[in-house]
């Protein structure tokens, strides 16, 4: 009994440590990213590798999130006679959660595992202690390009799949259920507004950047220095950001849909 | 690092194509004629307005001049709810333009649809408009369709089963 | 070679624990200036922290490290960067950066550190491959270079900023007996030329004997030092003990 007491006494202190820890590091790395510096090649190359790389599965991604949602959207609304607004449902569905939050969910899983995994091999092989010896801060030359790239990519990336969720939705709605073509592009066009919608998806899109890019780079850059300390990271990295996506996903759609 | 072109092309391209979906979600789907506050401040008072909120847009001939910025209960003690828009100020809107709770398609949003009068004056800033017409409540007229078909006893004048609110005043209800 | 000032490194009454494993228990020991000093011991004893200590990587508990006149267990990450201009250090797996080619590995210290022309850099950088005895690899990533490779690469990297003292963890692990012949000439060349303070960590027990100048010996968190022939000659059971197991006794052969 006083041992359950006390490991949760433990775990708790852990946590407000890690807590305190992964603060620390996002203020470094923001102020790393503000400051010359500025690495602009390095954050080039780390756009090809988070953004690029992951294009093929975000878009294959969207289009089959739009043609599930045109099938489905469809069925519901034809009960209720009002199967004009499937593109309506399409896109509202992907513009204000689906885009940002798949998006998010799928990057952290394919270039958000990769930072992870990457950093901490570095810093297993003692890559990173090398730049401190030749005087450069891994946390600028490494990192910061990493987290950078990772935020930058969110929105574009999100943007794409909505669009290509879109196109799925079209599709199925006017191609296979033989929804009217001008009725499902006027119905997305009346029903989505550029302040509510897409702005609150743009914000999302943004901040599950910045987190997936903290979460993956930091859960690297203090991984244990062998490769169980590696694959922990790796794993630990792709929950941790998933849960946080999630959950930021709640407070952010609460607090946009009612603050305006 | 390995400078290949090819990668810079392609980082290129993605960030163009991001950029791209962007602007078409903003600008094609989100955007309108009327995308920011337009300056002229009207008013207008309704008996019911249904399931009109803020930022409900406010429309002429089906182009969206406006949006409605407030809604609230009358101080006057009429219990009429006041609607406060915000529309384009270059609208010259005779003073007897005519406000309507209208609702999309059958089952969509509601929003208020303005018919310009043919009066001289125009609404300043502030202004009144007179002539309202309420929203359309589904409930009520399913109420209204049930009492005649059934109440020919229930013959006592407004109230009555079903019919919640106060019957509409003449000449500027329905 | 330009005398910077002092560049000997002295580790004075270091203690460090990881939790309650002590690794040094009132460590001292000096590594003199322009000399190749090599740390022998046991696998796990500390040889590798000791050269993090030394590198700044490692902080101790207690004692201090001086190098040169400077006493670093206590600065800031900042001032670190400052000392770390008069050390250069090659690590055990060469520690290349894996996107970077050969090249731009080797360049980078120069890149981030001074403010050299890209035509003066690249000049340094292949007299640093040639005085390595490397032969294009420029664009070569890491991945693709041999064990032996790595090593001259890394050296090549430590070396390229014309440090005053080189750190060198384990620089003939994974090597066979001809690489190591290779590498080790290639140290002790460069110790004689650049009159750099080279401090290596070494198991290799033939090597060490051969090209060292001064001996450093971990055993129970502490250190015995001596010339090689003071090492050899040494009473003490547990410096028998290993020489002894490493296949060396007093009548020693040239074990490599």
């Amino acid at each position: 009994m006083f041992e359950l007491v006390r490991d949760v006494g433990w775990r708790t202190i852990e946590n407000v440590h890690g807590l305190g820890g992964i603060t620390l590091f996002g203020s470094r790395l923001v102020y790393e990213t503000l400051v010359p510096p500025y690495r602009l090649r390095r954050v080039i190359d780390e756009l090809y590798n988070t953004g690029v790389l992951s294009l093929a599965i975000v878009c294959t991604s969207g289009l089959a999130v739009g043609l599930v949602l045109g099938l489905q959207g469809y069925n519901t609304l034809v009960r209720f006679g009002a199967e004009q607004s499937v593109g309506a449902v399409v896109g509202l569905s992907l513009v204000r959660e689906l885009g940002p939050v798949l998006t998010a969910l799928l990057v952290t899983g394919r270039a958000g595992s990769a930072v992870a995994a990457e950093i901490g091999a570095m810093v297993a092989t003692e890559q990173l202690d090398g730049l401190r010896m030749m005087s450069v801060d891994p946390l600028d030359f490494v990192t910061q390009p990493k987290a950078l790239a990772l935020a930058l990519a969110m929105p574009l990336l999100s943007a794409l799949f909505i669009v290509f969720g879109l196109f799925g939705g079209y599709l199925v709605g006017v191609g296979l259920l033989g929804v009217d073509a001008g009725t499902y592009l006027s119905s997305l066009e009346n029903n989505i507004d550029f302040r509510n919608d897409v702005l609150g998806s743009l914000l999302k899109s943004v901040v599950f950047g910045a987190l997936v890019g903290l979460v993956a780079t930091w859960r690297g850059y203090t991984s244990a220095p062998n490769s169980a300390g590696v694959s922990r990271a790796t794993t630990g990295a792709v929950v941790q950001a998933s849960v946080a996506t999630l959950m930021f996903d709640y407070v952010i759609t609460a607090l946009w849909g009612v603050g305006v | 690092m390995s400078r290949s072109p090819i990668r810079d092309l392609l980082v290129g391209v993605f960030v163009l194509s991001g950029l791209a979906a962007l602007a078409y979600l903003s600008i094609e789907l989100g955007g309108a004629a009327y995308s920011g506050p337009g300056g002229l401040t009207l008013y207008a008072n309704f008996d019911e307005i249904g399931g009109l909120a803020k930022r409900s847009p406010v429309v002429i001939g089906g182009v969206k001049v406006g949006q409605v910025t407030g809604i609230e209960l009358a101080k006057d003690g009429s219990f009429r709810a006041r609607v406060k828009m915000d529309v384009d100020k270059n609208l010259k809107l005779p003073d007897d333009t005519q406000a309507a709770v209208l609702t999309q398609g059958v089952l969509g949003n509601q929003y208020v649809g303005l018919s310009p009068g043919g009066s001289d004056t125009f609404l300043a800033q502030g202004g009144e408009i007179a002539y309202t017409q309420s929203a359309v409540v589904i409930e009520r007229l399913i109420g209204k369709v049930i009492q005649s078909l059934g109440g020919s006893s229930n013959s006592s004048g407004g109230g009555g089963s079903g019919d919640g609110g106060k019957a509409p005043s003449g000449g500027k209800g329905s | 070679m330009p005398d910077r000032g002092n560049s000997r490194v002295d580790v004075v009454s270091v203690r460090l624990a990881f939790g309650d494993r002590r690794v040094f228990d009132g460590l001292s020991c000096r590594f003199s200036q322009a000399k190749i000093s090599v740390i022998l011991g046991a696998s796990g004893v500390g040889k590798s922290t000791l050269l993090r200590l030394m590198a700044g990587l490692q902080r101790p508990n207690y004692g201090d490290i001086w190098i040169g006149e400077e006493e670093i267990s206590r600065l800031p990450e900042r001032q670190m960067r400052r000392v770390r201009k008069r050390l250069g250090m090659m690590f055990q797996g060469g520690a290349l950066l894996d996107s970077m080619t050969v090249f731009d590995n080797v360049a980078l210290p120069l890149r981030e550190r001074t403010r050299l022309r890209e035509k003066e850099i690249a000049e340094r950088v292949h007299a640093q491959f040639e005085a390595v005895g490397l032969k294009r690899v420029d664009s070569l990533l890491p991945g693709e270079l041999s064990g032996g490779m790595k090593k001259r690469a890394a050296l090549a990297r430590a070396m390229v900023t014309e440090p005053e003292i080189l750190l060198i963890d384990e620089p003939f692990s994974g090597l066979d007996p001809l690489a190591v012949r290779l590498i080790e000439a290639l140290l002790v060349e460069v110790n004689h030329t650049k009159g750099l303070t080279m401090i290596l960590t070494n198991h290799h027990i033939g090597s060490t004997m051969r090209m060292a100048d001064e001996v450093v010996f971990l055993v129970d968190g502490a250190a015995i030092s001596g010339t090689v022939k003071e090492i050899k000659e040494s009473p003490d059971p547990r410096l028998q003990r290993f020489l002894v197991a490493a296949g060396t006794g007093p009548a020693l052969e040239d074990a490599s």
